[in-house]
């Protein structure tokens, strides 16, 4: 277990220097820069603020220069919000991405799990038909509609929860819905088929026929099995869903990471860009990592250890 | 004597989208206490459903019992309540499945699955409950049970597994165990360990076994009654000797040919029933093995034939016993 980990790190550490070093120099590649107006800086002034966040060096020590301060953890300075470093904005919009979208999949586990399980369970009964129907309505209506919608009834015409903004927990109520729509109705259809996959097994029928209640079979014989393609599911959705939407975030007003990711692209704001898209690739590796770790908890088959 | 299990005219029909599925067509027999009853008959021909059916384990849809009477011990099977019926499986009557390499969960300790049925239908506080399972286990004959007690079904072989299964199937005494097609899918060494060890685990238990295969070799030694099913009915039952050295149907003399013989020749090819079963969606309305039959006579393809009672606990279902048939005797060779 301790040399998987190992390993993990290292070849972790390398994947993160990938993504690091291609998205510097695909952001370098984009035409304009930083301070490109419409209206054309005198020379002068222009020459200035690039000597002054090093955009004049030659591109392979600008390069060197910000890995060298990678390595220290500091991200450098935002070229659009001058008194902020990236690892400013990280710190104040990643907490509330995260508040959000841990909400979002808490509803998530706590909506989709139970439905797949019951829609498996009452294979082709209405039940199973009323939660696919939802779940396709979860899966095929954009979040902006979805979103859009909720503000209607419950903002405007019940006028019970705040339409935008951020605060107490009934600002997080709507943005939470919105979030966990997609993800609830794929869990609920992901636990469903590998529900339905693990309930025709014969341990199954070897569990039936000792004699357990149906719910024992449920929970103890088939639960721990048909979780793992939801566990799989789980690694890149935490990534996603914590770092923020950057339409959400954008539609209900939160002071959110999930606009950075778009604003800073065409802001040209390389520290931004590359700060963002560093922590969300590390985020994701981590994340994926835990998920191969919960395998093992999970499938007693899928070890770590090199001796058996 | 009375018998541990009665069954009468059971029906059981599988709706699917193609049609009803006549799985088993009307089928009676009975399983006195501390016997061994071997089903036998060809994939499909009803026998591991008939099993399936005694343990109310047929999952509607698509399959459901549609008539007939199962009676254990005095239970009427079929109008239990769902919640009876959980404490009569694994307690009174128990199953043991063709796969051992699929039929335990993959997730859970052998010790924790089979401490779970004696949980359910015993009373043994927890440490009796760890001490029976390391006792069933070394019954079975499995070496270091204390080890195989901690460890998942994929660290053992195909073989340890049928016996864990075994071991769990014996494990609350039950009145009946249900074995089906338990050494199919063992290698030929193990197939005899487990039948040699079925044979000595049903004296010590006491328990009636019904043994369901598809291969009559599988049941000589070990049952002293047999049912020959085909075409979801049973069409010869009789005793062992009855079956084996004075078979009745032509159907039966088909399988006792088809098995292998240690002083056939090399090259000989092994020989085989022509045709395959009938559809069970619409069963041809005479003898279903009229169309198989060397035989067949113009009534086998009109009419099903009743009982025929040669001897005493010997029933055959085939017209070549109406006194009217013209004399046929099986071809030995």
């Amino acid at each position: 277990m301790r040399r998987f980990i190992t390993q993990r790190i290292i070849s972790m550490v390398i994947t993160l220097w990938i993504i690091a070093t291609l998205t510097f120099f695909l952001a370098k590649a984009i035409p304009g820069g930083p301070f490109t107006k419409e209206k054309a800086l005198p020379e002068a002034v222009e020459r200035n603020i690039e000597a002054r966040y090093h955009l004049n060096d030659p591109l392979i020590k600008q390069y060197l220069d910000f890995m060298k301060n990678l390595l220290k953890g500091d991200l450098g300075p935002s070229f659009r919000y001058e008194a902020l470093t990236v690892n400013d904005i990280i710190a104040k919009g990643f907490p509330v991405s995260a508040l959000l979208g841990a909400i979002s999949i808490l509803i998530a586990l706590g909506l989709g799990l139970p439905a797949g399980i019951i829609s498996a369970y009452k294979h082709n009964f209405w039940q199973d038909n009323f939660v696919m129907f939802f779940s396709i309505l979860g899966i095929s209506i954009p979040n902006f509609i979805i979103a859009t919608l909720l503000m209607y009834i419950f903002g405007l015409k019940l006028k019970v929860l705040p339409v935008a903004g951020w605060g107490s927990f009934r600002y997080m109520i709507l943005p939470a819905i919105t979030l966990a729509a997609y993800p609830t109705a794929y869990i609920a259809r992901l636990m469903r088929s590998s529900m339905l996959d693990v309930l025709n097994q014969d341990y199954i029928k070897t569990a039936r026929a000792k004699g357990l209640s149906e719910s024992k079979v449920m929970t103890i014989h088939a639960l721990k099995n048909a979780l793992i393609p939801v566990v799989t599911y789980l690694g890149p959705l935490i990534a996603a869903v914590f770092t923020g939407s950057f339409v959400i975030e954008r539609l209900f007003y939160i002071p959110g990471l999930g606009r950075y990711y778009v604003t800073s692209i065409y802001d040209r704001d390389y520290t931004v860009i590359l700060g963002t898209t560093i922590f969300y690739a590390a985020f994701l590796i981590f994340a994926n990592f835990i998920v191969d770790i919960v395998y093992a908890f999970l499938d007693p088959r899928i070890t770590y250890s090199s001796q058996r | 004597m009375q018998p541990v299990l009665k069954v009468r005219n059971l029906k059981t029909q599988f709706f699917t989208y193609s049609g009803v599925v006549q799985a088993v067509r009307g089928i009676d027999f009975d399983v006195y206490p501390a016997e061994a009853v071997g089903i036998v008959g060809e994939s499909g021909c009803g026998k591991s459903v008939t099993g399936l059916s005694i343990m109310r384990l047929i999952t509607y849809p698509p399959g459901k019992i549609v008539q007939g009477e199962i009676n254990l011990d005095g239970i009427d099977i079929l109008n239990t309540p769902e919640k009876e019926m959980q404490k009569i499986r694994g307690g009174k009557i128990s199953m043991i499945f063709q796969d051992p390499m699929t039929s335990l969960n993959p997730a859970l300790t052998i010790g924790y699955q089979m401490s779970e049925m004696l949980r359910l239908h015993t009373n043994l506080k927890n440490n009796e409950i760890k001490e029976r399972v390391i006792e069933l286990l070394n019954l079975v004959r499995i070496k270091s049970p204390e080890e195989v007690y901690k460890q998942y079904p994929h660290q053992l072989s195909g073989g340890m597994r049928q016996r864990v299964m075994i071991a769990m199937a014996i494990s609350c005494e039950p009145k009946i165990i249900i074995a089906d097609e338990p050494t199919t899918s063992v290698d030929v060494t193990i197939q005899a360990q487990i039948l040699y060890l079925l044979h000595d685990l049903k004296e010590r238990v006491n328990s009636s076994i019904i043994l369901i295969t598809h291969n009559l070799a599988v049941v000589a030694g070990l049952c002293s009654r047999i049912l020959v099913m085909y075409a979801g009915l049973v069409i010869e039952e009789g005793s062992d000797f009855q079956i084996f050295e004075n078979p009745k149907h032509p159907y039966t003399w088909g399988l006792l040919k088809s098995v292998p013989r240690i002083d056939q020749e090399e090259k000989e090819k092994l020989s085989t029933i022509a045709g395959l079963p009938p559809d069970l969606i619409s069963p041809p309305k005479g003898c279903p093995f009229s169309l198989r039959c060397d035989y067949a006579m113009r009534i086998c393809f009109e009419q099903l034939p009743p009982y025929f009672e040669p001897e005493k606990g010997h029933r055959v279902i085939c017209w070549l016993l109406d006194k009217r048939a013209p004399a046929a005797t099986r071809s030995k060779k």
